[in-house]
């Protein structure tokens, strides 16, 4: 039987096992969710569930959450390979310039250009930061670079169209 | 991931310098910049009003040391939670200087090896309790030392090196305890608005406190993921610059370390003595090294804290970033001198300090202070002026000094000239400092 070594790349900096378990749970919680973010940044060729759980000593459940999690957030997408799913971080910055951020009250908006094995897009992330200037990540949506100025006509014509019909009902 | 983005420009750099954009939280600033440290709030109300007076471009940071953040920030940072009838902020300077200023909260935990703040440390609400703890057993120890006198088994300075080291290998051995103190030091900088974390480390003394070292600013690194960047700090003893061992592992960890900033501070170093040639040969060393990196590693910068003496020399090669307080670190010195209710003058010419009395013979002599900046130019009476306002006048006149000198620093950088912080330093009382300079 072959078996192939897994070599993932993984942070050098990391936290034991028993560190992991003198932190609060939410800090737990945001820990993983960091660590796996960065694996994947780390990994441009992908990762699967299996290989980060055991490159980490985390629970495959875990790690399976926090991907999905990740997915969710636009943050990954994955890519069905056989029994299983490869992950991949959603792009790379083409240029540390291509972001910029926006604040409204409590929430940031970033805007990333990316650029992965699909092409280039625009990402938009809604961030919400806490009293303590901690950010959570809420959301965020990926738009291909050439649909981006019809996307922002199509959002023009949204926000035309419920102004109307709010004047009509008034 | 790196939040801090270290942005080059081709024609802001020579052989031995460089001025970068650093970005971090939104903010912007153009290297090299001066960050005063800040012990109260008069200070800070004098950085303020001269960042709102003179709207200095290199004078974009501060320091305040995690003991110092009761008097320096917090009632500031209560005061613009408030808000007039009319929904405006009625502290509209120290809410603009959060928005563009980078505030950097140092642990400073050197203390716990020196006698000088132990008393504050036990008292300080803002340290972590085991660093209370810590000083509470320090002196008590010192008190029986001092009580048993010649019959005391051990000596005051034995006992402290056998407490300090003790303390940092128990935190390096127990999870508990570590991950306590960089979760109760990096609370406290994020609650006073702290934008990038510095960890909790030991003063190298020895190769063993240098593992302890690096191992907090990587457990403090793994611990921040996610959260706000984590600089990798280092404090030293200036005499360890001359440990050829000991700094090769530190560049050797630098250079590796995934961090994009490294901060080091070398306690009470004054390089212009005369006899320390081998430290400014060992630093000039580090600074080539350090300069390399910053050109040649994608995302890297430096900074030094209390640079004292070595802050032009410092921000004129790598750091981009130079810090210090507003009397050179001089107030944590052994035998300080008694000082009068008058601050010292900085000569912008000399780059010393001038005491009043030295200060009021060269204005008799020549007629006038000898300094351009805009507040010696509009107070020509400033010798007259009541040791409050005197001081004031003299603390403003030190950060607009700084914030020329690093100007002149960009501009030698931008216009490719070399030659301008050598001959700068040649004409002041810092002159063996040139030795310092990499060429």
């Amino acid at each position: 039987m072959v078996t192939t070594q897994i070599s993932l790349k993984i942070p050098r900096c990391l936290l034991t096992s028993e560190e992991v378990k003198t932190l609060k749970p939410k800090e737990r919680e945001e820990y993983v969710r960091a660590l796996i973010r960065n694996i994947l940044t780390l990994n441009e060729n992908g990762a699967m569930v299996s290989e980060v759980a055991e490159s980490t000593n985390l629970n495959r459940i875990t790690v399976a959450k926090h991907l999905e999690h990740l997915v969710s957030i636009r943050e990954a997408y994955k890519k069905e390979r056989g029994t299983g799913a490869v992950y991949y971080k959603n792009g790379r910055l083409i240029h540390p310039t291509d972001h910029v951020s926006m604040k409204v009250e409590n929430k940031v908006y970033d805007f990333f250009k990316l650029e992965n094995v699909e092409g280039q897009f625009v990402f938009i992330q809604e961030k919400e930061q806490d009293e303590l200037r901690l950010v959570t990540i809420r959301g965020g949506i990926m738009i291909r670079c050439e649909d981006f100025s019809q996307f922002v006509t199509g959002l023009q014509k949204f926000m035309m169209q419920t102004e109307n019909s709010l004047e009509m009902r008034e | 991931m790196s939040s801090l983005k270290v942005i080059h420009h081709h024609d802001r750099r020579c052989k031995y310098s460089e001025s970068v954009d650093l970005k971090i939280n939104n903010k912007t600033l153009v290297t090299p910049i001066f960050a005063p440290r800040l012990k109260n709030s008069n200070e800070l109300g004098l950085y303020l009003e001269t960042e709102s007076s003179y709207a200095p471009s290199y004078l974009s940071s501060y320091v305040v040391r995690l003991l110092d953040v009761g008097k320096t920030l917090h009632f500031r940072l209560k005061k613009i939670r408030q808000r007039t009838l009319l929904g405006e902020t009625i502290d509209p300077e120290f809410s603009s200087s959060l928005e563009k200023d980078l505030i950097l909260i140092d642990p400073a935990l050197e203390y716990l090896y020196y006698y000088a703040n132990m008393d504050r440390l036990v008292h300080s609400p803002y340290v972590s309790s085991m660093i209370r703890s810590y000083a509470n057993r320090f002196i008590k120890e010192r008190e029986k030392i001092k009580k048993a006198g010649k019959e005391s088994p051990i000596g005051a300075e034995e006992s402290r090196e056998s407490m300090h080291t003790n303390f940092w290998t128990c935190i390096y051995k127990m999870a508990n305890k570590r991950m306590k103190l960089i979760r109760d030091t990096f609370h406290v900088e994020l609650k006073y608005r702290a934008d990038m974390f510095i960890p909790p480390v030991p003063l190298v003394t020895s190769s063993h406190l240098l593992d302890v070292a690096i191992f907090m600013n990587e457990k403090s690194r793994a611990f921040a993921e996610g959260k706000v960047e984590c600089a990798d700090y280092f404090i030293l003893k200036p005499k360890i610059l001359t440990k050829e061992r000991i700094m090769a592992k530190m560049k050797r960890y630098i250079e590796s370390s995934p961090s994009p900033f490294t901060i080091l501070k070398f306690k009470g170093m004054n390089l212009n003595d005369e006899e320390r040639s081998l430290e400014r040969s060992a630093f000039k060393n580090l600074l080539t090294e350090l300069i390399f990196l910053s050109q040649h590693v994608e995302n890297k910068a430096f900074a030094i804290f209390e640079s004292g003496n070595q802050t032009f020399v410092g921000a004129l090669s790598s750091f981009a970033i130079v810090s210090t307080s507003f009397s050179l670190d001089r107030e944590d010195r052994h035998h300080k001198k008694k000082r009068g209710p008058y601050a010292n003058w900085y000569d912008p010419a000399s780059m010393t300090f001038r005491n009043k009395e030295t200060l009021s013979v060269i204005v008799e002599n020549i007629g006038n202070i000898p300094c351009h900046c805009p507040v010696c130019t509009n107070s020509p009476s400033l010798l007259t002026n009541g040791y409050i306002e005197y001081n004031r006048k003299t603390k403003k006149h030190y950060l607009c000094c700084r914030e020329h000198e690093m100007n002149e620093i960009f501009t030698a950088i931008k216009s490719q000239n070399a030659l301008m912080g050598f001959n700068k330093l040649q004409r002041s009382s810092l002159k063996n400092l040139v030795d310092v300079i990499p060429r």
